[in-house]
């Protein structure tokens, strides 16, 4: 029953889709056909047809999501957890000092809960800076003296960094995997709340065939304005999103990569990643690993969950557009690397789905490209109208204006894009979460700016987004680049070398519209100024705003976890580590406990 | 305790190794010289069967 509840709501979902599609492929037919009836009309229309279904995919999601609430997870005690866990933080060249507090932190956390639990921490370090390495080694000392874990915290540092971060983890579990029952997976600028680690621990334990559950983090530590609107937007409309697609995919849900908990036989006996026929990017070590490692437990029989409820779980966001571009890079070709597993054997039709809608993630941007640059081009292909079409009939026939089907398609599409989002803003407003937002007005205003602000941003990213496709179709690998987590603000000269070209793209394109097509310059201006000013909007988006708007509960009331980091990051700093006293009994204790495990558990 | 000390002592990872058996996610690709190979071969044998 409750299988065909789930078809149902999918299909649904689909087809009220497939049908706003629909209206706005023949509305759009009706407005460029009115002379006649060309190829180019039916390209044009059939382009407005797949974005638009794109576009209601997305809005259908938040529409579920306002719709629905969280089901209660199965019953799970408060008490004693029986489940060895390892919290696993993959690194790469990243600042030791804040991704080591990071753990330092959540292990305080996890103390003050005071719950009784066998919980360990892992660095698993792929960093290939010998400056940075020195660091972690340094650190290390110092997060196991902070932390007295002498037995629970680990660090390996692999001679070669095979796979990536897949491969990173892969080794660990290879090693090291039958010490454990559970292992979180972290980012290193993930931080998750002791009791959000211990909860989702017992929720593992209430549910034997729940074999990943994932969180939905939210982005904390935003500066810029490009970062405050991706925080808002992270932490206002994202649970929504994700309660839709939480209601949509059943038990075949999503691994985002990190703030997930795993169980490590099912992860272990089901996500051995093979190595793809081929070179980079389309063939070689798999790259969007994790949607992948979601398809194959669920493809084992194993649940795969996103709890939406589950709060206190963070991590940080790019703060310019610049960085977002870049992980956005190697996101789009893990994605397209995703067309040549999409059918693979014994996948759950879903999985195949949600590969689809990674791939169109990407491709969906290049629809709107061509639809402009065919539209440019449109009037040459045009019929003229016939003013007598009937011989000897003396009154000139004039074709019927088409302005409102235009506008009603424009308003038609826009809110597709605006209306969840207001949705949002009117239900936080009703049921009173609007306050710890700011309260009703700021949230209004707030909604509007984000709308705006990525209105701005948009066509600059559909070309950031072309060039990605167009890098990735041509074989060019992008590589595994370190993230940049600094201050995020760009200088001009840093805005203006990444983003002349797109600069010179949209003055190109209006100058090529002015003279073919100058009917449509002003439709084209809301998409072509943006681009044309690309390296104003990267240098002003970057900046740090005055913070009037964007408010998120976290800039009121800061999470614990982030204040017992913020303070471990300042104790840190001001007190240079230094060694560990050579003998301490406790610590022997902790050895022969924890890091030598007396019974090997192969897998199956 | 030094790094070193601590990375080979308590604080190295714990031994208990698991099988991690590699997943199939790309179907075998068809040998097409094969497949013109047994083509070729069918035809063959029909020619002679049917004595032409």
């Amino acid at each position: 029953m409750k299988k065909l509840g789930l078809y149902l709501l999918r299909g649904g979902t689909i087809a009220a889709s497939l049908a706003v599609g629909v209206i706005a492929f023949f509305t759009f037919l009706q407005v460029v056909a009115v002379n006649g009836i060309n190829l180019i009309d039916i390209a044009l229309s059939l382009l407005i047809l797949v974005s638009t279904i794109w576009l209601a995919w997305g809005g259908m999601q938040g529409i579920i999501g306002l719709t629905s609430s969280a089901k209660r997870p199965l019953k799970h005690g408060a008490g004693w957890i029986s489940g060895r866990t390892v919290v696993l933080m993959p690194v790469y060249n990243e600042d030791p000092l804040m991704s080591f507090t990071r753990l330092a932190a959540m292990d305080k956390s996890i103390k003050q809960a005071d719950a009784e639990a066998n919980i360990h921490f892992a660095i698993l370090s792929d960093t290939r800076d010998n400056a940075i390495a020195q660091q972690e080694e340094d650190l290390f000392v110092r997060l196991v003296e902070e932390c007295n874990g002498r037995g629970r915290f680990f660090y390996r540092r692999r001679a070669q960094n095979v796979g990536k971060k897949a491969g990173n983890v892969e080794e660990f579990f290879e090693q090291s995997g039958g010490a454990y029952d559970y292992a979180v997976i972290l980012d290193a600028d993930s931080l998750m709340e002791g009791q959000t680690i211990l909860e989702m621990i017992r929720r593992m334990e209430a549910e034997p065939r729940l074999g990943l559950l994932q969180t939905l983090p939210k982005i904390i530590r935003a500066e810029t304005r490009f970062g405050r609107a991706m925080q808002f937007a992270a932490s206002f409309y994202s649970p929504v999103f994700c309660r839709g697609l939480a209601m949509l995919q059943g038990k075949t849900g999503p691994f985002w990569g990190h703030n997930a908990i795993v169980r490590v036989q099912a992860f272990v006996q089901s996500c051995g990643l093979p190595v793809l026929q081929g070179m980079p990017p389309f063939g070689g070590h798999i790259m969007s690993h994790d949607y992948v490692e979601a398809a194959l437990l669920a493809r084992a029989g194993w649940i795969v969950r996103v709890d939406d409820d589950l709060e206190g779980s963070f991590e940080e966001g790019p703060e310019n557009v610049i960085d977002h571009a870049k992980r956005d890079r190697r996101w789009c070709q893990g994605n397209l690397q995703h067309a040549r597993i999409i059918t693979a054997p014994g996948l759950k039709a879903w999985s195949r789905f949600v590969f689809a809608q990674g791939i169109m993630a990407y491709i969906a941007p290049l629809f709107w490209l061509v639809f402009l640059l065919v539209s440019i081009l449109a009037p040459y292909f045009d019929v003229q109208p016939d003013y007598f079409p009937e011989a000897n009939w003396p009154i000139p026939y004039i074709p019927p204006s088409m302005t409102f089907e235009a506008l009603s398609l424009l308003v038609g599409i826009f809110g597709l894009l605006l209306l969840p989002k207001l949705l949002v803003a009117v239900k936080a407003s009703l049921t009173g979460q609007a306050s710890s937002f700011g309260g009703i007005g700021k949230v209004f205003v707030s909604t509007l700016f984000e709308v705006l602000l990525s209105s701005l941003i948009a066509p600059i990213v559909m070309l950031f987004t072309t060039r990605s496709v167009y890098q990735v179709l041509m074989g060019k690998d992008g590589g595994w680049p370190t993230n940049n987590r600094g201050d995020g603000q760009l200088s001009w000269r840093e805005s203006f070398f990444a983003s002349s070209w797109i600069s010179l793209v949209g003055l190109c394109g209006l100058l090529v519209a002015y003279q073919l097509t100058p009917s449509i310059l002003y439709w084209l201006l809301p998409v072509a100024l943006p681009i044309a000013f690309a390296p104003v909007i990267l240098w002003w988006s970057s900046r740090v705003g005055t913070n009037t708007c964007f408010t998120v509960p976290a800039d009121r009331n800061n999470p614990p976890i982030v204040d017992l980091h913020d303070a471990l990051v300042e104790k840190w700093t001001l007190v240079k580590p230094k060694e560990l006293p050579q003998e301490d009994t406790a610590g022997k204790d902790q050895q022969s406990e924890g890091s030598t495990v007396p019974h090997l558990v192969p897998s199956s | 305790m030094t790094f070193d000390e601590l990375t080979s002592g308590p604080c190295a990872l714990p031994r208990a190794p698991m099988i991690m058996p590699t997943q199939t996610l790309e179907r075998p690709k068809r040998n097409r010289y094969r497949l013109m190979v047994n083509i070729r071969h069918l035809l063959r044998t029909t020619v002679k069967l049917s004595g032409v």
